[in-house]
């Protein structure tokens, strides 16, 4: 619907963008985290303060913060930190079927999160197909992407698909599915079609398996990502599972890769 | 309580028996001459008097009066007045024929009614357009639209640039009722609300309830929009059109049995796909377009019985290649008009509105949502006295709503098929205009509503998280949940001199259904959905104050009205929600109240050559919805304190006039990051406060020449020559923040502006 309806605005209208000056309010800084723990590898988390909505400088990093990784099965370690707000595991190694929390405190204040890592979704192919309409602007002929992959019928999963194109990563909006739209039976193939590829493209396809709270966290981001147009819903704030008084997100998760060249 | 407004209407109706003795009846029809077509709103009236009656939306009234010789005055703007003389000894049916004056009226006049009806009539907060004397207001693209012109009005205002969707008094757009031969129409718009789907070649009258709103309407919070399509011609056959920029029109009326049945049949097709192809825009394998029919077949059986038949079909079209996308409205109305006595009119109604949206990516995968009403209506209105009016009745409506469904191929494996729902909504209604002095009148009623939302279906109770714990089957018929409402409206008049009126009102509305939307200005994926045990129906209450004057003999009319609008369960969604396909919907939607108040000045200057109004709004609307902005109160997005506009038309020689608007609004209150961070590479927007900021304010000059072409027998044709946008002001449709391409690391505002200087033209013909 949006992508329809910028489309119609901008061929049939004279519209036009500029960019332009406007006053915002100075929020006080709230508390950025990112951290990540995938299969078999060591956690690791980057933390930072929000800035002006306008100011140029790099973030202010928190330095001193007490980072606390551990596992369900009573395994913890407590992360080094390496600047720049990066805080660093060295002991646990991310494992399918085992739920990570992590703790940050910062001065008096404490902060929990919790993420479940799901075990990988094996990839069967990777198949292209000419897209079956053109996009105005388009010289040569379109390629859609079919991916087809493993699924547990016997679990609720969600995934989470990046497409790397020509060795850069695609910065577009984050393609998440879940297996309760499909019919179960152990395979899902999908075919994003808001990306389109020409004939000679490399690309390298990861298929995230994320926890549901990582779902809804990364639709909310997609949210975000879109608002502002037309058709979309007053912006706010994706809420992170380290509470309400954090930006950002832990997650945990395991994923699988595929390269191809489309012809 | 309905069994006792039945019994309440019956006991009226036997005294009138007693109270007839000596007095008699002067009723009829009240039509144009040339056309036929009814009049809706003349004035009768005994001269030298101020009893009178004023013809309704079928062009009848009804006036008693003592036995005797009387001089009735039979009036309309823009019409030869006729003054017959009636020596009355017994009831009589006159029906009268008025000729339309060729005194140069100026082409836009509101109110076409006797010069003094705003001091005089008890209605406030009410304003009535004729479609005819709308033309050359100028519009984008040169589309008439009345929808349009209505946002030009004091109170009633654009829910976003360029846009067909309105919001009146700090109503939402889905809390106005929009019925076109009393069809509820639920989705009005074309081209992503860009048109209206309202050909105004086929409509006749245009009425705006956005206060005082009388017992007979309801179902909708904020306002109701009354439109009436042309009965069509019948003297004489005509076909008229025009062709314009987006879309051409030809209309088709005539008598089938000379003043006893006529027809009208109106079609409207953009061509902006056609015109775009030629111009090498759009790719051939794109369809874009839309289409409204509007037919209407009446019959007058005989002095006491008439029946019409009429049908709107529109459809919008977007195509491209295996990518399909199209919605649209069909109404069906059909209705029996019956005189039971000479005072008392009866008028029954069948009808049948669907709306439909459906999406379709080749065989691969389809999705549709829509709604679809039945509905019966019995309505009464019986000509008591020159003293009072009363009028009674009730409807009931059948919904069924199709939220959602999305079926794929084999290919991809998926489905998702939302239960549908049903719901049946009732009303029964009486009110009462009474003249208490010659200084006073009253108009009250009351309206009492009901809705039942009835299975098949699921009742599902939710938890804090949202999680379903409990779950009630109902089967096919079975009630699921009922609400009542009482609806009390009430307005009083009080002349305070021979050209000044006080006046003040109250209006309670309830609002069985809500619209599922996340944006200001409609979509056409906007879901309806009923009332249920999780969505509590919205009730507004709205008091207003009034002054009205006029000065220099009716010329000049000045009005200041002021109102307080209180909001019940008015909904909004937890952040995040997934709006399309969400089974669980009813859980994410979050009830709260909502405050709007104003005043509104108004200045109209409606005869002579140069005509025009100014019009002025001073408003705030707020929200309060638990979860939303830490619970505390918060601009609502349809929240503009100020709102300006001033059209003006002069009619410089009889070929010529030209005319011209400019509006100016604050700008829509809206949220705007207050900070930002960075997450996954990535720099993200942080908010603080919901509604904060507001858009730039907003101000636009159109201007349109209107050309009369020569005369050739039955043959006229005119021009319009328009622009919008005149001084090609780039007003902010939207303003985005995003990390600037130019300077990676760096973030940036970017303004969107839709429509620059946007100059058209349109020829019309009739013959």
């Amino acid at each position: 619907m949006r992508f329809l309806l910028i489309f119609i605005i901008a061929i049939l209208l004279t519209s036009c963008e500029n960019v332009i000056n406007i006053d915002l309010n100075k929020a006080e800084k709230i508390i950025v985290a990112e951290g990540l723990i995938e299969l078999g590898s060591n956690g690791w988390i980057r933390l930072s303060y929000s800035s002006d909505y306008f100011d140029g400088n790099k973030p202010e990093y928190i330095d001193n913060a007490i980072v606390t990784l551990s596992d369900n099965n009573g395994g913890s370690e407590q992360f080094k930190y390496k600047g720049n707000g990066m805080y660093l595991g060295n002991l646990l190694k991310g494992k399918p079927d085992k739920k990570y929390s992590l703790k940050i405190t910062i001065g008096n204040k404490t902060y929990t999160a919790e993420s479940t890592l799901f075990p990988p979704a094996p990839i069967i192919s990777v198949n292209f197909e000419e897209q079956l309409f053109q996009q105005p602007g388009d010289l040569t002929k379109s390629y859609s992407v079919i991916l087809k992959f493993m699924d547990n019928p016997f679990i609720e999963n969600h995934y989470m698909i990046q497409i790397q194109l020509n060795d850069t990563l695609e910065n577009n909006s984050y393609i998440l599915l879940k297996d309760s739209y499909y019919i179960v039976n152990g395979t899902i193939e999908y075919k994003p079609l808001r990306h389109r590829f020409a004939q000679g493209d490399s690309l390298i396809i990861g298929l995230y398996s994320i926890d549901k709270e990582t779902y809804k966290y990364y639709n909310q981001l997609n949210d975000l990502k879109v608002s502002g147009m037309g058709a979309s819903s007053t912006p706010y704030n994706p809420l992170s599972n380290f509470g309400t008084h954090v930006m950002g997100y832990f997650a945990a998760y395991s994923s699988t890769f595929q390269a191809a060249v489309v012809k | 309580m309905i069994r006792r407004a039945i019994a309440l209407a019956i006991i009226s109706l036997l005294s009138c028996h007693v109270y007839a003795q000596e007095k008699f009846t002067l009723s009829g029809k009240i039509a144009d001459s040339l056309t036929g077509e009814d009049l809706m709103g003349a004035i009768v009236y005994r001269e030298g008097t101020t009893t009178g009656s004023v013809s309704n939306s079928y062009g009848f009234y009804s006036l008693t009066l003592p036995r005797g010789n009387h001089k009735v005055k039979f009036s309309y703007l823009g019409y030869k007045t006729i003054i017959k003389e009636i020596a009355l000894k017994r009831d009589i049916i006159l029906n009268i024929d008025l000729e339309p004056s060729n005194t140069n009226l100026g082409a836009i006049i509101v109110s076409p009614e006797r010069r003094d009806l705003n001091i005089k009539s008890v209605e406030m907060g009410v304003e009535r357009i004729n479609i005819k004397q709308l033309e050359t207001i100028p519009v984008l693209f040169g589309e008439k639209d009345i929808l349009k012109t209505i946002q030009l009005l004091p109170g009633i205002s654009a829910a976003s640039e360029g846009s067909s969707g309105f919001t009146v008094r700090g109503g939402s757009i889905d809390q106005n009722l929009i019925l076109l031969d009393e069809a509820p129409v639920y989705s009005a718009s074309h081209l992503m609300g860009f048109f209206s789907v309202f050909n105004s070649d086929a409509l006749k009258n245009i009425s705006v309830y956005k206060g005082g709103i009388p017992a007979q309407y309801g179902g909708r919070a904020s306002s109701v929009l009354d439109i009436t399509m042309k009965d069509g011609n019948n003297q004489n056959f005509t076909v008229s059109g025009g062709l314009g920029l987006i879309s051409s029109r030809l209309t088709i009326e005539g008598p089938i049995i000379k003043d006893k049945m006529s027809f009208i049949v109106s079609g409207r097709r953009s061509y902006a796909d056609l015109v775009g192809k030629l111009s090498g825009l759009i790719k051939e394998e794109m369809t874009l377009y839309f289409y409204d029919l509007n037919l209407k077949l009446n019959y007058r059986f005989n002095n006491n019985n008439r029946f019409y038949l009429s049908g709107y079909f529109g459809k919008d079209d977007f195509g491209f290649g295996v990518l399909g996308m199209g919605w649209g409205n069909s109404t069906t109305t059909l209705r029996w008009n019956h005189l039971f006595s000479k005072r008392l009119f009866s008028n029954t109604t069948f009808l049948y509105s669907n709306y439909n949206y459906g999406f379709n990516i080749g065989s691969d995968a389809r999705m549709s949502s829509g709604i679809v009403d039945l509905s019966i209506k019995q309505d009464f209105t019986w000509y008591k006295n020159p003293e009072n009016t009363l009028r009674f009745g009730f409807c009931s409506t059948h919904h069924t709503f199709n939220p959602g469904k999305l079926l794929t191929g084999n290919k991809i494996n998926s489905e998702i098929i939302l239960e549908q729902k049903q719901g049946v909504e009732s009303a029964a209604y009486f009110s009462d205009n009474q003249k208490i002095s010659g200084n006073l009148s009253i108009e009250y009623g009351l309206r009492i509503s009901m809705f039942n939302q009835l299975g098949s279906g699921w009742s599902n109770v939710y938890d804090n998280n949202n999680t379903k714990v409990d779950s009630t089957y109902y089967n096919k018929g079975e009630i699921m949940k009922t609400y009542v409402a009482l609806e009390p409206r009430v307005s009083l008049n009080l002349n305070t001199s021979a050209t000044s009126s006080l006046k003040v009102s109250y209006n309670r509305m309830a609002q069985y259904l809500h619209l599922l939307s996340n944006s200001t200005s409609g979509q056409p994926t906007d879901t309806w959905i009923p009332c249920s045990s999780n969505i509590k129906p919205t009730m507004a209450s709205q008091y207003s104050l009034g002054y009205f004057r006029n000065f220099s003999d009716n010329k000049y009319e000045l009005s200041v009205e002021c109102y307080y609008k209180d909001m019940r369960n008015i909904t909004d969604y937890e952040d995040g929600t997934d709006i399309m396909l969400n089974e669980n919907i009813e859980a994410n939607i979050l009830p709260g109240k909502g405050r709007s108040y104003g005043a509104e000045f108004y200045v109209k200057r409606r005869l002579g050559r140069f005509n025009g109004w100014l019009s002025y709004t001073l408003a705030r609307t707020e929200n309060k919805i638990e979860g939303i902005n830490s619970n505390d109160w918060y601009p609502s997005k349809t929240d503009k304190a100020h709102n300006f506009s001033i059209v003006a038309s002069y009619q410089i020689t009889k070929q010529l006039s030209v005319s011209s608007s400019w509006v100016y609004y604050t700008g829509n209150a809206v949220t705007f990051p207050s900070g930002k961070y960075e997450y996954d590479r990535q720099v993200w927007a942080y908010y603080t406060e919901r509604n904060g900021y507001r858009m730039p304010d907003y101000h636009r000059l159109d201007l349109n020449i209107h050309m009369n072409g020569k005369e050739k027998n039955r043959f006229k044709s005119s021009w319009d020559f328009s622009i919008y946008n005149l001084y090609n002001r780039h007003n902010a449709y939207i303003i985005n923040f995003r990390e600037s391409e130019a300077t990676p690391g760096t973030t940036e505002a970017v303004r969107l502006s839709l429509f620059g200087i946007v100059p058209s033209i349109t020829w019309n013909f009739t013959f």
